[in-house]
This record gives C-alpha cells, structure tokens and sequence, in this order.
C-alpha cells in the first residue's frame, strides 16, 4: 500500500514538472536577477594623479594583501619601503601612504599583535600621515573572502582616512566601500581582479 | 514538442523505478535523519545500504566509493580516498605527511590502528630551534613553523601501502591510477574554502620557489574561486607509486629530490630517514560511554586517550538533561575540557620513548576524581598544569569508510599547519609537511625532540561500537579541538539522541584553561550573558567556525541503513553506495 501511495506521488509530481516544464525559463530569469542584485553607489572616480613617491606601504589587518600588493609593486618598477606593523613615527620621508586594508587572524598572531592593537596603531598612523600632507590610498584587494566581522573592524578604522580607495569588486558587494567613499567624497576605482588593481594605483601617479 | 516528448519519457522511468524499487526495501530519504530543515549539513549527507565514503572533498569521496562499487572493502577505499583527498585538499594532508587510521575488520571481529604520524630525522634537535627564540625571549613561532627544520619524516604512503597489503584487497595500481587519472583529466578545483587558504597562506607561498609555481596564479597571485589548478609533476609521482608503491617516495629519485630540496633550504631531512621510516601497528584506546564503547588512537597521539577521559568525566553528570547550548551543558563540558587540555601537556607523548599514565587517564576512578572538582556555581581558575602546545594547526583531514561487508575505516591525516611548511619539492607536486612543531621545545617536556621521535598529535580517528558492533565512524581536523569536535558529536547522538546529520551540524565549543570558552555563533546572547556571570570568558566565532572542527561520520543503524554525513564547516561530503 505504501508503495502504491508512492506512485502515485511520483505520478503526480512528475506531472506537476510536466506542467512546469514551459515555465522554466521565466522561474530563472526571476532567480538570475536576484541574485545578480549588488549595492551599487555612486563614488568619485580619480581623474587625474593625487600622489607621489616616495611610498611607503603598511596593513590594516596583518591579511597578507600586503605581500601581495608589494608584488605588484616590485613587479611594476616602483619605488617603496614596507613595514608591516608601521607606526606613526616611522613615515620618515614618505610622500604617499598605501595602506593594504584586511584583517586576518592569523596575520596578526603571527605579528604577536591584537585587533584593538591593530586599530590603535592604523588610527594613530593615518592621523600623523595626513597631518604631515602625505597622499594615503587604501587597497582592499582580497574580494568577498577579506570581508566579515574581522576585516570590516579595519574597514571602518581606516578607510575614512583615505584619498583614494582601490577595491576588486567582490569585496563591495554590499556597498559598504562604495557607501563610506561616498560619504567621505574620497576617489574610488572598483576593479575586477588583484592585478587590475596596480592599474588603478598607478593611474593616482604622474 | 519536444518537452513533451522528454517529460513523458521522465514518466516511464519514474514509474519504472518505482516498480523495480519493489524488489527491495527503499532508502529512507536524507531530509528524514534531521529535525531542521534548514541543516546545512543535509547537503553535504548521503544514505545507502552497501558501503558509504565521507571525507573532506566531494570528488574523493566519489572515487572512494567508485572502489567499493568495484569490489573493493573498505580498506581499498579507504586507501584510494585519503590519496584523492591529498591531491583534491592539497592545503591539509598529503604525500609529504601522515596521520592515523583505525579499522574494524568484520571478519575476524577487531580493531587495529596503523600509525603512519610522521618521525623527527636523527640529525634533528631542540637546538635547531633556538634561533628562533628573539631577544626579548619571546618565540617566533610562525618563523619556526614555516622553516625547513620544522620538515619531519613523512609517513603518509608507507602508511597506506602497509594498510593496503595487510588489509585490503586490491593493488596499489588500481587504487591510486582513478585518483592521477581525475587530476590529470580535471585538475583541482578551487572552492571558496581553498581560495581564502591559498590568499591566507600568501606570505608563505610566495616564499617558496616550488610552492609559488604551483599555488599562485600566472601573475603570481592566489587563485580564484572557479579557478583550476594542474599539478602535473604530482601526476607523475602519483604514477610512479602505482607502479612501485611506496618504494617510489622512499628511495630513488623523488627521495633524492625531496631531500635534495629540503637540504638546500637548510633542513636536515636525510635519505637515510626516508630509507628508516617505519609504520606502527598498535592496539586500539578502549574506553565506554553510557555502554557505547569508544575505540580509538593511542598515542603518538593523545586523541583517542583524551576522548574517553573527557566522556568519562562527563559520564558523572546527567548531561543529557540539560537543553543542547544551554548555559548548565555549555559550562559542563567547558569545566571537563580544562581537566583534559591540562593533562595532555603533562603526560603524552610518543610512549616509544615515554611513559605515560594511559590506563590512569582513561580510568573512570580518576575522571570522577575530575568530575567532583566541577561546580554548577563558579569556574575553576587553577589547575597544576597550562597548556604548553597551544598552537596546533586546525589544517588537518578526516575521512570515514564503510564497506557492504561491515568492514570499517576511520582515517585522519595532516601535513600539519595550511600547505605545511609551505615547502613544494619541485618537480614533484609534493607538499611537505611541519610536524617538528609538535614537539614542544620547552627544556625537559616529555614531548621535546628526538632522532625517530613521533611528535605529539590530537589526531582521533575513532570508531563507536554497540554491542560490540560498529555504530559510528568518526574523526576531524582542527589540531587539539579535534578531541573535544569528536566527543561532543558522539554526546550528540549519546546523550541528545540526535541524528548523526543533526549531530554534525550542532553547535561546537572548545574551553582551555586561561583561554576561556570559544563557541559558534548559535548560542544565544542569553546564555553567553549567563556564562559570563559564572564566570567565564566567552568568545564568539561564526555561526560554522571551520577551527571547531570538520567531523566527517557514519553511522550505522538497526535496520542496517548507512547515514554518511560531511561536515558543513568545510568541503566534506558523504557519497553511498546504495
């Protein structure tokens, strides 16, 4: 008897999908639109060079965005000094601060340091750089993956701060970048990947 | 038209299935084994009758059960599986590691354990390490861990070819030729999980000249998700030891390689300690739980020790009379778990050159001992001993094998922290391991450094046997939270009577001494509120925190239905063999 209620059941749900068989098309159209929705803000696009060299690059977060931007960097041609964990007297002769914005847990363990700590130091940094005139760029490079409880705390402390923000899309999807660029009236390049991203700080470069 | 033609056509073969499901008694369907129908964990589970492969990576648990589908026991699988997990999960475990695998063998009613945990070269030392110590006495612990000293010995294919000849039924060639066949066909696919270990580990990576060929990108940048990586050199070596088994990563030219490599970065890692490396078989860990018995590792590893003393102290309280995630529960095993963290930094060790007190550990008098020092009112602030190896990587594998014959394999397996050492021998494909950071260098630790050592792990791949047949297979990564992942999903089933999908999914916490609680996203405020006025210190992750553990099980039961379940916090899946 079961069996023959299971039938039955097969029976008419596979004619439910008959029925249904026209319509897929429609059913998802609907579901790509959905899912096609981002956030989108209006920001300031970067119209001409902002900054000059010599840079000098640091994280907010310990995320190891910074290595990679350092590559890119180095692979570029252009003149920089890292520090990791900079703090606000070591700008020396900078003229341009980038910032590589993202949090990661292990980053910081291995710098032995802690978030409030962290964000201390960002605070205390970009206030110094921009009292002494320098240019500051924040770069999130690491997409949807370097967003969430961790990576927004640095988002928030730093990104205000900033001249000229440089974000690969992902990491905007919510339009929480976009949102603070925009409120703050700071220049802002959306790219699609971590190397178009080196396009985008060049062009804030003679 | 042609619609209709295909829905008619879908018709026949439904009603046709329907009828030929009559010669034998339908699967119960997975949504049935969870009471939430928004589990996670559903998707990652499977039901069958005749066999089940779990592990960390959708496509080597198909592979896994390819082989039983071949005739091939649980053994066969279980060996095929935890390669295609070492190519399709590079970051966690591979040929350059080892691990732990307990299996049932149904014919002769019992449980063996092949201990393939890697060993510390002879011309290796404490002393090695001691320029890693900075000047203001502090220790430079990711320095260590990412150095080519922290490289031990790997065990990984001895292991499983030692398994597979005493064990299993078919030939090194037939299991691992499906495994290079799908690498080489598709390569790795980069999930979401993969993408974010690859552009955490940057630093590391791109620090290796073998390792930046291979995990980063053209440009030198971490893959992306959908991405897909080749590893034709591990193509090469994966087909090297389907022809000559384990002897083609021991001696030769991959081991000239492999040492040639790690030499020249300044490690001490010898031909002569490849050409030494020895698999251990050894007699299963036996504790109870409520009249379950709890089978698991003894040491190299403290897993399977720590796992019944652990249940042995909560066997004194009435645990399953507390609501799951409440603040009573959440306190019980947070107080019990200090107990254990405490003792494992005390007593264990590799017992080939220790003594370690495992019948008092895992004696029911000394839990209760333990058990009547917790109080539902306040925390215990002070026990002897801190926890001196607090930093145990979480970057680990778990896989869980049953075959239609009742034969059983509980397998974990590491190449210690994400990508290891971050050292890829070149023409290789080989990721090396950093097990050396195992060890504890702390002057005088029971667990400091000797030539052919074991270093001390948590790895627990355990069985869980009824009346004195297997009802669980279980284990997970996540460094020494792989104790406390296990026990807590086995109190799930034991204690909660929750299905084995809703057991994996269920709110995870660990509590160490002086570390306070860490708990998943799920609890309440209410309750966190509640703990902090006992007085604990809560920290609260993601709703699915991926260090709590990835319990990929199986369960087994009464009318002989095999639930299979990966878990939701990483890439696990089941896949049965129906």
């Amino acid at each position: 008897m079961r069996k023959l209620s299971l039938l039955i059941i097969i029976i008419a749900a596979a004619s439910l999908f008959t029925i249904g068989c026209g319509g897929d098309e429609s059913v998802s159209k609907t579901s790509q639109q959905e899912s096609a929705v981002s956030v989108q803000v209006s920001v300031k696009a970067l119209e001409g060079p902002i900054a000059e060299t010599p840079i000098i690059l640091t994280s907010a977060g310990q995320s190891a965005d910074v290595k990679m931007i350092e590559s890119l960097l180095k692979k570029g041609g252009m003149e920089y000094e890292i520090n990791e964990v900079l703090d606000s007297s070591g700008l020396g002769e900078a003229r341009t601060l980038v910032i590589a914005i993202g949090g990661s847990s292990k980053g910081l363990g291995a710098a032995g340091i802690d978030a409030e700590d962290e964000i201390d130091r960002i605070d205390a940094l970009l206030k110094e750089a921009a009292a002494k005139g320098l240019t500051i760029i924040g770069m999130h490079i690491g997409g949807e993956g370097r967003r969430g409880e961790l990576s927004d705390k640095f988002i928030k402390a730093s990104v205000e701060f900033v001249d000229y923000l440089i974000v690969v899309e992902g990491g905007d999807k919510d339009g929480m970048l976009s949102g603070i660029a925009a409120e703050n009236d700071i220049f802002m390049s959306r790219v699609g990947s971590i190397v178009d991203s080196y396009g985008a700080l060049k062009k804030a470069f003679p | 038209m042609k619609k209709l033609m295909l829905c008619l056509l879908i018709l026949v073969v439904l009603s046709t299935a329907v009828w030929a499901g009559g010669q034998s008694e339908a699967l119960p369907d997975v949504q049935t084994f969870s009471v939430n129908p928004d589990n996670p964990a559903i998707a990652r589970a499977d039901v069958a009758r005749k066999g089940m492969v779990v592990s960390g990576k959708p496509v080597a648990s198909q592979i896994g059960a390819a082989i039983l589908e071949k005739g091939g026991n649980a053994i066969d699988a279980a060996v095929a599986t935890a390669f295609a997990v070492g190519v399709f999960e590079p970051n966690a475990s591979g040929i350059g590691g080892g691990g732990f695998m307990t299996i049932y063998l149904a014919e002769e009613d019992r449980v063996v354990v092949v201990d393939f945990r890697e060993t510390s070269p002879a011309n290796a030392s404490n002393e090695m390490f001691y320029r890693f110590f900075k000047e203001d006495k502090s220790f430079d612990f990711y320095g260590a861990a990412f150095s080519p000293q922290a490289i031990g010995v790997p065990g990984e294919v001895l292991g499983l070819e030692t398994a597979l000849e005493k064990y299993g039924t078919m030939t090194m060639e037939e299991v691992v030729t499906p495994v290079y066949e799908e690498l080489e066909a598709n390569g790795i696919e980069v999930t979401g999980n993969l993408a974010g270990i690859i552009a955490d580990m940057y630093r590391i990576l791109s620090l290796n000249e073998g390792s930046a060929d291979l995990w980063l990108n053209e440009d030198g940048m971490p893959y992306q998700v959908g991405d897909v990586i080749y590893n034709p050199d591990l193509v090469k070596t994966l087909k090297a030891i389907a022809k000559e088994g384990a002897k083609a990563i021991y001696e030769g030219p991959i081991a000239e390689a492999i040492v040639e490599n790690v030499q020249a970065l300044g490690g001490v890692l010898s031909l002569e300690d490849l050409a030494g490396y020895k698999v251990e078989i050894r007699e299963p860990i036996v504790g109870e739980y409520r009249g379950y018995e709890i089978v698991s590792i003894p040491p190299a590893s403290s897993g399977g020790t720590h796992i019944v003393q652990l249940l042995n102290i909560l066997e004194n309280f009435d645990l399953g009379s507390y609501e799951h995630g409440s603040t009573e529960a959440v306190h019980l095993w947070a107080e019990a778990m200090k107990f254990v963290y405490a003792d494992r930094s005390k007593y264990m060790a590799d017992t080939a050159f220790v003594d370690v007190p495992l019948s008092g550990l895992v004696s029911e008098e000394y839990a209760k001992i333990l058990a009547d020092k917790i109080s539902m009112e306040s925390v215990l602030t002070e026990l002897d001993q801190p926890d001196v190896w607090p930093y145990e990587s979480s970057s680990t594998t778990h896989l869980s094998v049953m075959d239609g014959d009742g034969n059983v394999v509980s397998l974990t397996k590491s190449i210690n922290f994400f990508f290891g050492s971050g050292v890829t021998v070149p023409g290789t494909g080989i990721i090396m391991n950093n097990h050396m950071m195992d060890f504890d260098l702390t002057p005088g630790s029971v667990n400091g450094i000797e030539a052919g050592k074991r270093p001390l792990s948590s790895m627990s791949p355990s069985l869980v046997l009824k009346d004195g047949s297997p009802f669980m297979v279980i284990g997970s990564p996540g460094g020494s939270n792989i104790i406390v992942a296990v026990a807590q999903v086995i109190s799930n089933v034991v204690d909660y009577d929750m299905s084995i999908i809703d057991a994996v999914d269920a709110l995870r916490l660990v509590s160490k001494l002086g570390a306070g609680i860490t708990i998943e996203g799920r609890i309440s405020d209410d309750t966190v509120k509640a703990l902090q006025a006992l007085g604990h210190e809560v920290s609260v992750k993601d709703s699915y925190y991926p260090s709590l553990g990835s319990v990929n099980s199986i369960l087994i039961d009464e009318t002989g239905v095999i639930v299979g379940v990966g878990d939701p916090r990483r890439d696990g899946q089941a896949v049965g063999v129906k």
